[in-house]
């Protein structure tokens, strides 16, 4: 079994490392991509099992990559959470990504997540 | 018999033939007088001449002889035919004496029986013989005794005859010379023919020529009769017209002798005929000097002379015409007299019924200038007399009433006028009227009646009668005699009363007729005053009396009465305005219910609603006063009885007008009119009087405008808030001078739009500006004013809206700022929520991680600071997330997310989570469901779970001993219930009003524990509110606190599918 691999994009480069450290804690191989303009160059070769995605972006707007994800069948099945301060983009997206969630968003929360996420992944696996 | 012919018998021959042509040509005539005679004459010669020229053609004696012999018939018998043809002739119509005739006749036959038989007496002839002449052979005879007696009575006989005839031609004038000058040849003939044959002077002896003569006579005589028309003419012209005729004629020759006369002229002299012929005319007209003097020397003269006097006088018309001849010679006068005693009698009668008519046309002509009846009757009685000579005219009028005559003679039976008053007398079958009416032309002669006078008979004599005719009907009679002069009646006495007759009762009825329409104008007029004066009247009391008071006045209407329908109590109420004595009254009015039988009800009734009592009981306030007639109407309004006029004329007893019923009719219809319009006046005077009052004392503007927009009434408010102090400066100004100008055009617009859709009522606002600069703000109606569907005008109520406006002008502002601030709020809020949240994440993320000891393991005070961060900052994100709640609910942009959930997972999560809290405080927190709670409800689960953190979390925070417990029920079949229940402090009863608004917090519960944003409950009970349920506290300081949440049960299809 390989290692699980976490494609993050988060514009705030603190909240980036913050994930990226526990998500390695629990187990998994990051990429962090702060201006959202790296992630659909990089999805076929990294191929993740999780994605991490920030709404407000520089570069790009997180309700569009998510689209843009579910939309190609070769990324369509990868698990997504969204981590977003805006409530209103929040709640638009809600039904889209696996998980919503506001920020500021507890690590305990984050990594029960992963790892309900991870059990499933693997169950199918 | 032998003949031997000799040419001296043809001249015989030829005066046989000649002659006997006559007598043939004669008797074609034989009516003509004296025709006989010469046709018996003609006849006589033929024979002779015939017999002598037999004789003369004898060979031997006896033939000779024989025809002598037979010669002797026309020998005889001519002289005597010639002289009755010259009697005859000359004197028409008479006859011979028979005497004389029988002597002639018998004298001539003798001869004639002599002659034939004068061999056995030789009377005629003593002897016969053979007398040789000159080529012709005659008998010779020797005459005897008788043949001298013959001679001498032939000759008396021709002499008697020449001497009728030329007596004849010595009379005979004009025309008749040339049938004279014929006559006298004929007499003439046989004279010079005997003397040349007995004198021996003939060419021819022995040859006897008087057969050639007498020849020549006869064919004179012939020419002179028919080639004269003697016979046709001449005696006719005597016997048929002249002497026959009625006409008298008088011939009178240049010596002034009376030459001719006929019968009528003799019996108008009264003379015979052998006593004027030939006498001068001046003698035979002795009787008539005057005329002889005048008509001495004229020719040719018309004229008419009468005799004798009166009803024998006679009359002729008196003709003189000259006489002249076929040369124009003057031969005297006619004189034709004849009687026009009739047609001049006719003529004057004409001429006299002439005149009559004539007086009868100025008699008419008088009459129709007079207008009074009486006098009309008088003159009528005059002037017959006068004009029509008519002694006594009696004049006599039906009353139509009564049935009864009414008349008099105007004059008495010695002639002098009368002015004694009129007799009446009743028309009975036998009375003398009838008479008159059932005759001829309905007008009677009587001669040698009895003539009356008032009854008494008088004298006799004759007297005429005649109807009053109107043309259709006899309304009197006329009778009239000459007693007093005693003339005798005229021819046309019937026809001439006739004619007055008519004329006088056409002139009666006519008068009549313009005497009742003179009554019906002058009542019109009256009628009309009357209204008039009545209509300034505006007191109904008043009214009502000067309506009786004047009827009497103008009308000459004794008593009216004037009763008014009371609708209400079924009354009529009114009054007689004078009594049954003629005293008016002033009591007050009487009432009396409207029974089933009662008067009015009869007159209401009747046709038209007018009623006229003939000989009917007088009622005076209920009482019977008298008879007469009465008469009665409604008081008409046109389309309903407001009461009832009565009126009668009891006082004066004047009969009822012939339009009695008409009147009073109309009188009604008046009245009612005028009540109706007064009460009506009244009532609108009051009712105008209440609306201006209330218009006039409105607070709001009432005005009125016409078509144009210009004011036509403005109330006072109106006026005093437009700045001005009287209506009439208003008045005439357009209603755009006074709208704010920036205002005009809309309001124009607007109110043009109403006009064009017709759009019955209007709502608009706008500002107007006072004269004083003011500017108000009106909220006004308009209403459009239509007659007969065209919009007339605008009628409009508005008000003084200006304090509303500004009210709400602010109120919008404010609405406006705070709906703009709450919404920059939330926007803020949405935005300082976002801020704080990126940097919460990282401090709460970089506290974790140390927690967590990513960063290696930590000491435990290192631990515990990594830990309050990381509460701090949860609390931070807890405060972060309220302030965001209450912002979305403010701004209802919070939405609910319902979904099926398990609420007893919901429970035992949070009492997991909060049990940690509660230990810490050491509270015990437990939790009870009941078991009729479903398993999985309808709802926003995140937001229940909220609400029951913020619940269950208060009351950990607010308790510091105690439990703090969460109890799950159903109150009833649709709703479900959250219960919290603590051992706190408890919310004072004042602050349970206000724990659930925003940012409140009862006074000093922030302590260092207990501090909050202040919006837990608020955003509590706001998504309750959302959710439709209700959340109460009860609380009891220092005791605890309940805090319950009902909510519906929540149910959809699939949920009513399950259950």
């Amino acid at each position: 079994m390989t290692k699980p691999f976490a494609m993050i994009v988060e514009d705030d480069p603190k909240l980036g490392i913050i994930y990226e450290a526990a998500l390695q804690q629990a187990g998994y191989d990051t990429y962090l991509d702060t201006d959202g303009d790296q992630i659909m160059k990089k999805l076929p070769d990294l191929k993740p099992t999780l994605i991490i995605l920030d709404a407000h972006l520089p570069y790009a707007s997180g309700a569009d990559i998510l689209h843009r994800i579910r939309a190609d069948e070769r990324w369509a099945k990868i698990p997504i959470i969204v981590a977003t301060a805006d409530l209103f983009v929040a709640k638009s997206l809600q039904g889209l990504a696996e998980y919503v969630l506001v920020k500021p968003v507890g690590l305990g929360r984050l990594l029960e997540i992963v790892s309900q996420l991870q059990d499933k992944t693997g169950a199918k696996l | 018999m032998q003949f031997q012919y000799t040419a001296y018998a043809l001249p015989l021959i030829v005066a046989a033939i000649v002659s006997g042509w006559v007598a043939l040509y004669s008797w074609r005539y034989r009516a003509v007088r004296g025709a006989v005679a010469l046709a018996i004459l003609s006849l006589a010669i033929a024979e002779l001449s015939a017999a002598y020229a037999l004789e003369m053609l004898g060979a031997d004696l006896p033939t000779k002889l024989f025809w002598g012999k037979a010669g002797y018939l026309g020998i005889v018998t001519a002289p005597l035919a010639w002289a009755v043809f010259a009697y005859n002739y000359a004197n028409p119509g008479k006859r011979l004496h028979p005497w004389l005739a029988v002597f002639l006749v018998g004298l001539t036959t003798t001869t004639l029986l002599l002659a034939l038989t004068t061999e056995s007496h030789k009377l005629i002839w003593t002897e016969t013989f053979i007398e040789q002449g000159n080529g012709f052979s005659v008998l010779g005879v020797s005459h005897g005794l008788w043949f001298a007696v013959h001679t001498v009575y032939s000759y008396i006989l021709l002499l008697a005859g020449a001497f009728f005839l030329l007596r004849s031609i010595l009379f005979t004038q004009g025309a008749y010379r040339g049938q004279a000058a014929a006559m006298i040849v004929a007499v003439a003939a046989p004279w010079v023919g005997n003397i040349i044959y007995l004198s021996g002077l003939s060419p021819i002896p022995h040859l006897d020529l008087t057969p050639f003569a007498l020849t020549i006579t006869v064919t004179a005589v012939t020419w002179g009769i028919f080639g004269f028309q003697l016979l046709a003419l001449s005696p006719i012209a005597r016997d048929n017209i002249v002497d026959e005729m009625k006409d008298g004629i008088i011939v009178i020759n240049t010596r002034n002798q009376i030459a001719d006369i006929n019968s009528s002229a003799l019996r108008i002299i009264g003379a015979s005929e052998k006593d004027v012929i030939g006498k001068a005319g001046a003698e035979v007209l002795g009787r008539w000097p005057e005329l002889v003097k005048k008509y001495e020397n004229v020719v040719e003269a018309s004229d008419e002379i009468s005799f004798g006097e009166g009803p024998d006088r006679l009359w002729y018309e008196l003709r003189l015409s000259p006489l002249y001849d076929k040369r124009k010679r003057f031969l005297g006068r006619v004189i034709t007299i004849r009687n026009i005693t009739a047609p001049k009698q006719a003529e004057e009668l004409q001429h006299s019924f002439l005149d009559d008519m004539k007086a009868l046309q100025e008699i008419h002509l008088a009459l129709s200038e007079i207008d009074d009846l009486d006098i009309l009757y008088m003159k009528m009685i005059a002037l017959s007399q006068q004009r029509l000579g008519i002694d006594r005219l009696g004049l006599f009028v039906v009353d139509e009433d009564t049935d009864e005559l009414h008349g008099t003679y105007g004059v008495d039976e010695h002639g002098n006028a009368r002015d004694e008053r009129y007799y009446h007398e009743p028309m009975s079958s036998l009375h003398w009227p009838w008479e008159v009416l059932n005759s001829p032309n309905h007008a009677k002669v009587w001669e040698n009646a009895e003539i009356y006078d008032n009854g008494v008979v008088v004298g006799t004599g004759w007297k005429t009668g005649a109807t009053l005719w109107n043309g259709h009907k006899a309304i009197g009679y006329l009778a009239c005699d000459n007693f007093v002069t005693q003339k005798p009646i005229r021819p046309y006495e019937s026809e001439l009363i006739s004619i007055l007759g008519s004329t006088f009762g056409h002139l009666i009825e006519r008068k009549r007729a313009e005497a009742r329409q003179k009554m019906f104008l002058n009542d019109m007029k009256a009628l009309q005053q009357v209204h008039l004066e009545l209509s300034d009247i505006d007191d109904l009391d008043i009214l009502y009396t000067k309506m009786i008071m004047l009827s009497q006045q103008r009308l000459g209407i004794d008593r009216m009465g004037l009763f008014l329908i009371d609708n209400q109590t079924n009354e009529i109420q009114g009054t007689w305005g004078v009594d049954a004595d003629g005293n008016s009254r002033d009591e007050s009015y009487y009432r009396e219910k409207i029974t089933p039988d009662h008067w009015s009800l009869e007159i209401s009734d009747s046709l038209t609603h007018t009623k006229l009592w003939e000989n009917a009981e007088i009622l005076d306030n209920g009482i019977v006063v008298g008879t007469g007639w009465k008469a009665g109407t409604t008081l008409w309004t046109g389309h309903q009885a407001i009461g009832y006029l009565m009126c009668d004329n009891f006082l004066t007893h004047k009969p009822a007008r012939p339009y009695q019923a008409e009147l009073i009719s109309l009188l009604g219809n008046t009245f009612g009119h005028l009540i109706e319009r007064k009460r009506a006046e009244a009532s609108l005077q009051e009712s105008q009087a209440r609306y201006r009052q209330i218009v006039e004392n409105a607070s709001d503007i009432i005005y009125r405008a016409d078509i144009n927009g210009k004011f036509t009434y403005i109330n006072p408010t109106g006026v005093h808030l437009m700045g001005f102090t009287n209506e009439a400066e208003m008045l005439g100004k357009h209603y755009l001078e006074t709208v704010a100008s920036n205002f005009r055009h809309r309001t124009k617009r607007f109110y043009d739009r109403q006009y064009i859709i017709k759009q019955k009522n209007t709502y608009q606002e706008f500002p107007v500006i006072s004269s004083d600069g003011r500017q108000v703000w009106l909220g006004q109606n308009v209403q459009l004013i239509e007659r007969d569907g065209e919009i007339v005008g605008f009628q409009a109520v508005a008000r003084d809206i200006t304090d509303l406006v500004e009210a709400k002008d602010s109120l919008a502002l404010a609405r406006d700022q705070a709906l703009e601030a709450s919404q920059l709020k939330s926007r803020w809020l949405a935005r300082v929520s976002h801020e704080l949240r990126t940097p919460l994440g990282g401090v709460l993320g970089y506290a974790e991680l140390l927690q967590r000891g990513v960063f290696g393991p930590l000491e435990e005070k290192q631990l515990d600071a990594a830990n309050q961060i990381i509460e701090s900052a949860n609390y931070l994100t807890a405060m972060v997330n309220e302030l965001l709640d209450q912002a979305q609910l403010e701004n209802k942009s919070a939405i609910l997310r319902i979904n099926h959930f398990n609420v007893r997972d919901m429970v035992d999560h949070i009492v997991a989570n909060m049990s940690i809290l509660a230990g810490n405080k050491g509270l015990a927190l437990s939790k009870t469901i009941a078991p009729d709670i479903p398993e999985i409800l309808l709802g926003d689960r995140q937001r229940l779970q909220q609400i029951l953190i913020n619940l269950v979390g208060n009351a950990i925070k607010f308790t510091q001993t105690g439990e703090v417990s969460i109890h799950l029920y159903c109150p009833d079949d649709i709703h479900w219930a959250m219960r919290v229940t603590d051992t706190g402090a408890g919310v004072p009863k004042e602050a349970q009003t206000y724990i659930f608004e925003p940012f409140r917090q009862i006074n000093n519960a922030i302590t260092r524990e207990n501090r909050g944003t202040g919006l837990g409950l608020s955003i509590t009970k706001q998504l309750v509110d959302l959710m439709q349920g209700e959340i109460t506290v009860e609380s009891e300081a220092d005791k605890g606190s309940t805090f319950t949440i009902i909510l519906p049960i929540l149910k959809d299809k699939e949920t009513e599918k399950n259950l």
